[in-house]
């Protein structure tokens, strides 16, 4: 050791910079400027401004990482009781099965050691989607008995689409615990995902707690959201003529009621619509036909019990019975 | 109440009034206040200073405006042309023989806040000396205000039964001579 | 800076939290601490006192220990919107450390910036919105003065 000591000494007092060809660790700390330092920098720089940053890192790959911790706590933490084996099922996802087990095989295992035993979630996805749709469904038809059944279909479809399922499967931290074969999780990945929770909930729980946990996590994505945002209706007053009729009302009759700067390019108009002169409701719009289809949405949104002004949907929770949710623990554990 | 389209409801929300003041008989002052006010968008409970929600003004009959004490010869518009010996200085009565609108005018962009937005608000105000309002400008009316204040009538625009029913408050002797 | 030139956002909660139940939204801390050192005197006191209770009252979070060789010990928070936030706990006392650990658990996650307004809604009004015609009489013409 003091001899190769000795020899680097030697090789610096030459002059010739030689540390790191023969770096040694009784000299890595000297007292200089590093003038490599810049060129590395800036090799590095050059390196990320042509590769991009390196591709993100999931969660279960970094430091501090315990999967059957996270979903316990994920359980807890939604205040539900699911059964851990059930909602460990949920989070498989066959193309994780289908990557994981080619991993393997290139990994050098035979057939029957890569086979992962690992049940995938497509039995439970499929059960979640249909007790979502039709939970969602009976809801919307107690609070808006007025709705149609395509504003229903409207309605639950919006509710139950990737972009609204994936904003709250982001959000309660679904990302890192599924099990996917692709990082990021693709959104498709992640809709099946949550319906996959559904489904293991309703295993675990019940239809009572899976109606109430849709209540609490996708019901409220509906807040300061429109009908007809949802609910594409291209021609408003076809259906309130429609639905007039049915209702054996007389047809509407639009009025010009107010205008504000009708001779310049900024103009306001509001139509009401009158049925047996009594005002049905009144829109407002940049011409006359806007403001006239206008006031058929304002006219529907009246009938079909669906205005801002509504009374705020019930998110009490119901009275809990003290035994049932021992007993529930009981069977699952 | 409404529950309209968030465009619609922004659109309505948004959209600019049209205002109508006759000026006949009244203080420019006093029109002058109720312009800026809404020609600055301070009357509507949507105002706020960086958005530009001010109104349009119709000024008309603003030859018939009517200045009390005796300021139409004693007020004075004072201007600079920016020339050696440029100052000029105007009467009221002399500002108004050359230009009828000119007084409103100046009385209003002298309310109006000194930013950047004063003078696109000055072109939403509309002076009219006469009575006479283009149609199209007419078209888009919404509103007419109040004038501010009422206007005296003469003593020959009473008939003769309100001269009568007028309460004497004292009876004049015989031999009280009247000019 | 100015307060333009300030990040900010509005007045907001994740996914209306509290609306429908109330998640906690701290889904992760890990308090990464030096067995040796004088600056994490204050950690290893905490990791003997508080942590368990705290785990044990937030079964929602998940809290992992790390004894480290490192000089500054730190607390990495880990929220629901997948924010990570890091707080240096150098020369804490066990008390500070609760109390900061308290505070992060009580946090959303959503970035601490200007908020623009001081309130916020999505149902503006059960009147309406206000528009030049409310409480206006009908009338296509130009309303006269009484």
């Amino acid at each position: 050791m003091a001899a190769s000591y000795l020899v680097s000494r030697a090789v610096n007092s030459l002059g010739i910079h030689f540390q790191h060809v023969c770096r040694n660790v009784l000299i890595t700390q000297t007292r200089e400027k590093k003038r490599w330092m810049k060129a590395y920098m800036r090799l590095m720089q050059k390196k990320l401004k042509i590769e991009g940053p390196p591709p993100p890192k999931p969660r279960s790959q970094q430091p501090n990482w315990d999967y059957h911790a996270e979903v316990q706590a994920f359980s807890s933490r939604l205040q539900e009781n699911f059964s851990l084996e059930v909602l460990k099922t949920a989070f498989v996802n066959p193309c994780y099965v289908q990557t994981e087990e080619e991993r393997r095989r290139t990994l050098g295992l035979d057939a029957e050691a890569a086979a992962l035993s690992l049940k995938d979630n497509t039995e439970l996805r499929g059960q979640g989607w249909d007790i979502s749709r039709r939970v969602l469904s009976d809801w919307c038809r107690g609070s808006f008995p007025a709705l149609p059944e395509e504003g229903v279909a409207a309605v639950v479809g919006h509710l139950t689409g990737p972009e609204v399922v994936c904003h709250v499967a982001r959000n309660l931290a679904l990302e890192d615990l599924t099990l996917s074969g692709q990082f990021p999780v693709p959104d498709d990945i992640l809709h099946t995902t949550f319906f996959a929770i559904i489904g293991a909930l309703h295993e675990s729980s019940g239809t009572e707690r899976t109606e109430l946990f849709l209540r609490d996590f996708l019901v409220p994505q509906l807040i300061g959201k429109d009908l007809f945002e949802m609910w594409e209706v291209l021609n408003p007053m076809g259906l309130l003529v429609e639905e007039l009729s049915r209702r054996k009302q007389a047809l509407p009759e639009p009025r010009l009621t107010r205008s504000a700067g009708a001779s310049t390019v900024l103009p306001l108009y509001f139509v009401g619509l009158y049925s047996d002169k009594k005002l049905l409701a009144e829109g407002p719009g940049e011409t006359i036909l806007a403001a006239e289809e206008e006031a058929a949405r304002v006219a529907l949104r009246k009938l079909y019990g669906y205005t801002e002004n509504r009374r705020p949907w019930d998110f009490s929770s119901p009275k809990v019975q003290p035994s049932a949710p021992a007993v529930r623990a009981l069977h699952s554990s | 109440m409404s529950s309209f389209t968030k465009s619609a409801q922004q659109w309505a929300t948004f959209a600019r009034s049209w205002y109508l003041i006759d000026a006949k008989m009244q203080p420019p002052g006093k029109i002058a206040t109720m312009c800026s006010v809404r020609l600055q968008g301070k009357h509507k409970p949507i105002y706020h200073a960086l958005s530009d929600c001010g109104d349009h003004v119709i000024v008309k009959n603003t030859r018939h405006i009517a200045f009390s004490g005796n300021k139409w010869e004693q007020k004075v518009y004072s201007s600079h042309t920016g020339y050696p010996g440029g100052f000029k200085q105007v009467t009221a009565a002399q500002l108004h023989m050359k230009d009828p609108k000119a007084i409103i005018k100046l009385a209003v962009y002298g309310m109006l806040p000194k930013n950047l937005t004063r003078r696109t608000m000055m072109q939403r105000l509309h002076l009219f000396p006469d009575d006479e309002i283009p149609e199209d400008i007419l078209r888009n009316l919404t509103e007419e205000l109040p004038q501010p204040r009422e206007i005296p009538r003469k003593l020959n625009e009473y008939t003769q039964e309100e001269r009568d029913a007028f309460p004497i408050l004292w009876t004049p002797p015989e031999d009280y001579r009247i000019k | 800076m100015t307060a333009r030139g300030t990040p900010s956002r509005f007045l907001q909660s994740v996914l209306r939290n509290g609306v429908g139940r109330y998640v906690c939204q701290l889904k992760r801390i890990s308090l990464i601490f030096s067995t040796k050192g004088q600056s994490s005197l204050g950690a290893r006191e905490f990791v003997e006192e508080g942590i368990v209770d705290f785990a044990k009252n937030n079964p929602g979070t998940v809290v992992y220990v790390s004894p480290e060789s490192c000089r500054i010990p730190k607390i990495v928070a880990e929220y629901l919107n997948g924010s990570v936030r890091e707080e240096v706990i150098t020369s804490k006392s066990a008390q500070e450390i609760a109390a900061l650990v308290k505070k992060l658990s009580e946090q959303s996650g959503l970035d601490i910036i200007r908020i623009r307004k001081p309130f916020h809604t999505d149902s503006p009004s059960i009147q309406g919105q206000w528009h030049p015609f409310t409480n206006r009489p009908p009338s296509i013409g130009p309303i006269k003065p009484h």
